[in-house]
């Protein structure tokens, strides 16, 4: 009886990215139109800048990192792209291959300020943001930068390729990254490297890995996935300006909420890139829900703030149990664990 | 063995703490199934209304249907529902007051459109045609979408229509307030959307409001170069799409069944001519621009750069600066300003009149230097105080509830089936310290 | 042979340990100030007349007075090694509405209404973190998105006037216009105002309670080692309750006075002030590993970003520029900051 209650919560806590999608789906059952096709399309497509960011910001989080450059430089990837292809007349796929080097370029250099210069990763990147912010705008202008009615390229992201699928290419671009970023943190050894390095540092240059190396790839693999998605979701605006979330939830905040919501420890060493794409979903949603439900802008911050208080409270209390357990004798930890069943 | 007993309470008392500890996993359980619930609630008690709300769209859409079948009585019951449209149109417009009593459906201004010029990316940043394409919205009617979709002409009552704004603000509020009012005095239902500055949020919802198929669509665009995106994945939808506010790049007129809005460019050559007049002609003038990169910056800094080059020659311009809204950060850039250019500066354009407005003011005013010339755009309640206060020389008025009355108006005439124009201006005035009582109460 | 090289590298090595020294030292005695000092320096050659005039060293400072408020406070949550707290904007925009609110009920009410709503957060904030140990970021993240979502809903989303909160009543219209006067009271002529007055008070109260008062020392103790801390018997959830209570406290002083400068109170007030705050306690200094760095250099940290915003509007750079300026520098002072911490081995 006791063992299967254990079993229940820790469930919760593990799929908790899950229920809330859940919770969610259950409630656009509410609304009408939600489970139409076109709806559907809409909300998965809309996901794919968040997830790229979330994806970015997950990576650099399990090596134990922050990277608060995230969002901006995905605005700079959607800015770089459109420049190189509208202004410069570079074709679409030299101009993406250009962002995502730029991408790299700003991780590698964040890399080199957290393992070289040892600034916290906080503070190094929260000082790359405002350096990509003046970059940003001195190359556009202040500008926005259009694709000038050339939107062969949009109309073939926002295609379906397969019939009876609500996936557009760019959702499935997206899925494809999120599947391959998570069989690289799951399956090869750099991506096992990476959980070593954010579960313990010291541990982990012990056991030979190249410590620094690795946080420098981990960041330039985050910048890049930003600018890629910032390149993708240019792409299929057509439009790239340089305010992209200045105001409202920046995609910063909404990637940061759903890594947490995923179950990514702040701390590192722990976390999945799918739950977080999950999460993303759930958010996306509950926006298109709490719109039509109830109409204002207002309730989708409220509702999204107490959701991801909901989770910190909750891992909180979890771990404020748990140190109750600490200082304990082992025999008694034992006795203790036979009397509660834990 | 002492220690083991005290240890034993010590496991009593974490067993007694681990069942509070529970209580409170339950609490928490139950707090977060209680914020479900009222989710449902609010959610249900919403369902119902919106489920009334398609039952009584469908209406008009069924005597829509019912006229190829029975054909006369069908006829005459559209066109029942136009007459009574039409008479309530030209009524509303009459009795129809925005709350400084201005007329809320206002006529429409159409714009004369000069010749456009032959190159003006290569002309220098402070000529008047670089800035044509954003000035004019240069569109011949003939050469819009063979997608758009043509006007039913059977009236605008029970029409169903839904608004996207761009987000959260005073001025987006007296907006909406504005649309409400209009479409309850016209008989329209209308629903509003705000995606809280974000652009992939109002893509989204602009499909969302594809899905739940409108009668109608209204859209002010976040951003001037997206628009034309957006306003061709309306009409590609097959429902009218109209444009609002915020100026778009001109062939997203193709896409749009009539764009209305304030002139921004005119407002600001008027703006610039009276401040011209006041400064007599020769002087230094800062600028505190809008969001860079957006419509209403190259407006409001470049219109007025631009208006003196042509008219005033030996009127400077000194300084262009964005620092955005904050009335601190706006208070220590013209601080800067007044150590920088000394008696050099004369005038302060700006682009906004609430905090830019205060912050200005307040920084004017410690420097002692009252002979400085301060113009702003818009018409809040900070900017007409200051007006009224004597601290500002001139705003334009622009108003708000009047912007979305206009639309309103458009929408309906389109649905009466009247001829509107592509491009209709809102009415605009100059707020000086002698007529500033008669802009009462503010709007935002 | 061997001996000799052995003798010529164990020299070397001094050699080189001593003269990093003494550039690292300098620095990490003088830390922001070096940056202060240059960028004075610059502003005079660019402007000799007018830079160090009444008009333009009031200008500066009162540039940073609401900055300056909230990095008193904020200084205490680097401090004790929190990071950060994330709910300042929110923080500020809501005392400074709930005071707006209670404009009718008189000027005191309405200062201490304010305050108090602040105080509450800081209280919830000091709970969550002190007593449960939630992680600081992300619980003050959360919960900043709670109170902005509630001030939304509560409000509608619409900015409120405090003249308009007033009404007709002739009393309240007096306490609105007392409110609006609290940004804009000048003594001596006009070249100090309360604003600058209530920063440097708060930064010397702020400097006594972290130097000289019980309290500041146990919180280095907690911001180097909390456990250590723990062990030694400290009560650390009621010290690190309390700078979350006192940070709270110096975010609704600035909410109130940027309510009173806007003569506006709406949920966006204070938008950005997370992280810019932040800023300036970091270049004066504070490192995000807690328990070090002083009052004076994150006061130095809040006039180097006031001077260098001046100074670039003095030179005529662009706003564009001025962010990969503020960010290039940032780098650098921080660069400095910690490579003379951990050459100096108290890293």
């Amino acid at each position: 009886m006791m063992k299967k209650k254990k079993f229940n919560i820790s469930l919760i806590n593990t799929y908790r990215s899950y229920i809330f999608l859940l919770i969610v789906l259950i409630f656009g059952a509410f609304s009408d139109n939600f489970f139409t096709m076109f709806n559907i399309k809409s909300l998965l497509s809309s996901t794919s800048l968040y997830t790229f960011i979330g994806i970015g910001f997950t990576v650099c989080m399990i090596a134990g990192h922050m990277d608060l450059s995230v969002g901006y430089m995905a605005t700079a990837g959607a800015l770089v792209v459109l420049g190189m292809h509208t202004l410069t007349g570079l074709p679409w796929a030299v101009s993406i291959l250009i962002a995502v080097a730029v991408g790299a370029v700003v991780g590698i250099l964040n890399g080199l300020l957290v393992t070289k210069a040892k600034i916290h990763s906080f503070i190094a990147t929260l000082g790359m943001q405002y350096v990509i912010r003046g970059g940003m705008y001195i190359y556009c202008e202040g500008k926005e930068i259009s694709v000038k009615g050339d939107y062969g390229l949009t109309d073939k992201l926002s295609s379906v390729p397969i019939k009876f699928l609500p996936f557009n290419v760019l959702f499935i671009i997206t899925l494809i990254c999120v599947i391959g970023f998570s069989i690289m943190l799951a399956y090869t050894r750099f991506g096992r490297n990476i959980y070593m390095l954010g579960g313990n540092l010291e541990t982990a240059w012990l056991a030979g890995i190249n410590s620094d190396r690795a946080t420098i790839i981990v960041f330039m693999l985050s910048s890049m996935s930003c600018a890629l998605g910032g390149a993708l979701f240019g792409i299929f605006q057509g439009t790239a300006t340089p305010t992209l979330g200045e105001k409202g939830i920046a995609p910063l905040m909404i990637a940061m909420t759903a890594t947490i919501i995923g179950g990514t420890d702040i701390a590192g060493g722990k976390g999945k890139v799918l739950d977080t794409f999950i999460s993303i979903t759930a958010i996306v949603a509950m926006f298109s829900v709490v719109t039509s439900l109830l109409g204002k802008f207002e309730y989708q911050i409220l509702l999204i703030g107490f959701v991801l208080a909901l989770c910190v409270f909750y891992e909180t209390l979890l771990k404020y149990i748990k140190q109750k357990e600490i200082g304990m004798r082992p025999n008694l930890i034992i006795k203790y664990h036979e009397e509660t069943g834990k | 063995m002492w220690f083991l007993e005290s240890q034993d309470l010590k496991i009593e008392k974490i067993l007694k703490e681990d069942t509070k500890m529970k209580m409170k996993k339950v609490l928490a359980l139950i707090l977060c199934a209680a914020l479900t619930f009222g989710i449902t609630a609010c959610g249900g008690s919403k369902a119902p209304a919106s489920t009334e709300e398609p039952a009584a769209e469908s209406e008009a859409p069924a005597a829509d249907k019912e006229e190829p079948a029975e054909s006369d009585a069908g006829q005459e019951a559209g066109g029942d529902n136009l007459q009574a449209s039409k008479d309530k149109l030209a009524a509303a417009i009459e009795s129809e007051m925005t709350t400084d009593n201005k007329q809320l459906m206002a006529d429409p201004i159409i714009k004369e459109i000069p010749e456009a010029p032959a190159d003006p990316d290569s002309l220098p940043d402070d000529d008047k045609d670089k800035y044509f394409s954003m000035e004019y919205l240069d569109f011949a009617k003939e050469d819009q979408s063979p997608n758009l979709p043509e006007s039913p002409a059977d009236g605008c009552i029970g029409k169903k229509v839904t608004v996207i704004v761009h987000g959260d603000h005073a001025w987006t509020n007296a907006y909406m307030k504005g649309w409400t009012q209009a479409a309850e005095a016209l008989g329209m239902e209308v629903e509003i959307l705000s995606p809280n500055w974000d652009q992939a949020m109002q893509d989204q919802l602009i499909d969302q409001a594809i899905n739940s198929k409108p009668d109608a669509i209204v859209v002010i665009p976040l951003s001037a170069e997206n628009a034309t995106q957006q306003f061709r994945r309306i009409t590609e939808a097959g429902i009218p799409a109209f444009g609002s506010n915020t100026l778009t790049q001109s062939d997203a007129l193709a896409y749009m069944e009539a764009w209305t809005g304030p002139d921004d460019w005119a407002q600001m050559r008027i703006l610039a001519d009276t401040l011209g007049e006041e400064l007599g002609g020769k002087g230094g003038v800062c600028y505190i621009t809008h969001n860079v990169g957006t419509s209403p910056y190259f407006a409001r800094t470049y219109g007025p750069i631009t208006e003196f080059k042509e008219k005033y020659p030996d009127i400077k311009t000194l300084d262009i600066q964005s620092p955005g809204f904050e009335a601190a950060k706006c208070k220590q850039q013209v601080a800067d300003w007044i150590t920088k250019y000394g008696d050099e500066l004369n005038a302060i354009f700006l682009a906004d009149d609430s905090d830019q407005v205060t912050g200005t003011i307040d920084a004017i005013k410690e420097a002692g230097r009252d002979d400085i010339v301060v113009v702003a755009a818009g018409n809040s309640k900070a900017g007409q105080d200051a007006v009224k206060a004597g601290d500002v020389r001139i705003i334009n008025y622009q108003s708000a509830e009047g912007d979305g009355g206009l639309s309103a108006r458009t929408v309906a005439a389109w649905f009466n089936g009247e001829d509107i124009p592509l491009v209709g201006y809102l009415t605009t005035d100059m707020i000086t310290a002698d007529n500033v009582d008669s802009f009462y109460p503010t709007q935002w | 042979m061997t001996k000799v090289n052995e003798n010529t590298t164990a020299a070397k090595s001094d050699s080189r340990k001593t003269e990093i020294n003494k550039a690292l030292v300098f620095f990490d005695k003088a830390g922001v100030w070096i940056l202060v000092v240059c960028l004075m320096a610059i502003g005079f050659i660019i402007n000799p007349s007018d830079y160090f005039s009444v008009g333009n060293i009031r200008s500066i400072l009162q540039a940073i007075s609401l900055t300056g408020m909230c990095c008193a406070g904020l200084a205490y949550i680097v401090y004790s090694s929190n990071m950060n707290d994330m709910s300042l904007p929110m923080t500020i925009a809501i005392s400074g509405m709930v005071s707006i609110q209670l404009v009718p009920f008189g000027i005191v009410v309405c200062i201490f209404g304010g305050l108090l709503t602040g105080t509450l957060v800081g209280i919830i904030n000091g709970f969550m973190i002190g007593k449960l140990r939630a992680n600081p970021i992300i619980w003050t993240l959360a919960f900043n998105m709670v109170l902005s979502g509630i001030a939304r809903v509560a409000w509608g989303g619409s900015q409120i006037y405090p003249d308009v909160v007033a009404g007709g009543n002739e009393a309240a219209l007096a306490t609105a216009e007392t409110f609006n006067q609290l940004a804009r009271t000048y003594f001596f002529g006009g070249s100090v105002s309360l604003m600058m007055v209530v920063m440097v008070v708060m930064f010397i109260i702020s400097y006594f309670i972290m130097t000289h008062t019980k309290f500041g020392n146990q919180l280095k103790i907690v911001g180097t080692n909390y456990e250590t801390a723990r062990l030694s018997g400290l009560n650390v959830v009621r010290i690190i309750t309390l700078s979350y209570i006192i940070c709270s406290f110096c975010a609704s002083v600035c909410g109130l006075f940027y309510a009173s400068m806007r003569k506006i109170g709406s949920y966006d007030n204070g938008m950005g002030y997370d992280f810019s705050c932040l800023t300036a306690v970091l270049l004066g200094g504070m490192t995000l590993l807690g328990g070090k760095g002083s009052m004076v250099g994150v006061f130095g940290g809040v006039l180097a970003v006031g001077m260098l915003n001046n100074v670039m509007t003095l030179i005529g750079i662009s706003t564009f520029n001025q962010y990969l300026v503020t960010g290039i520098v940032f780098l650098l002072i921080v660069w400095l900051n910690t490579k003379s911490a951990r050459k100096l081995g108290r890293a």
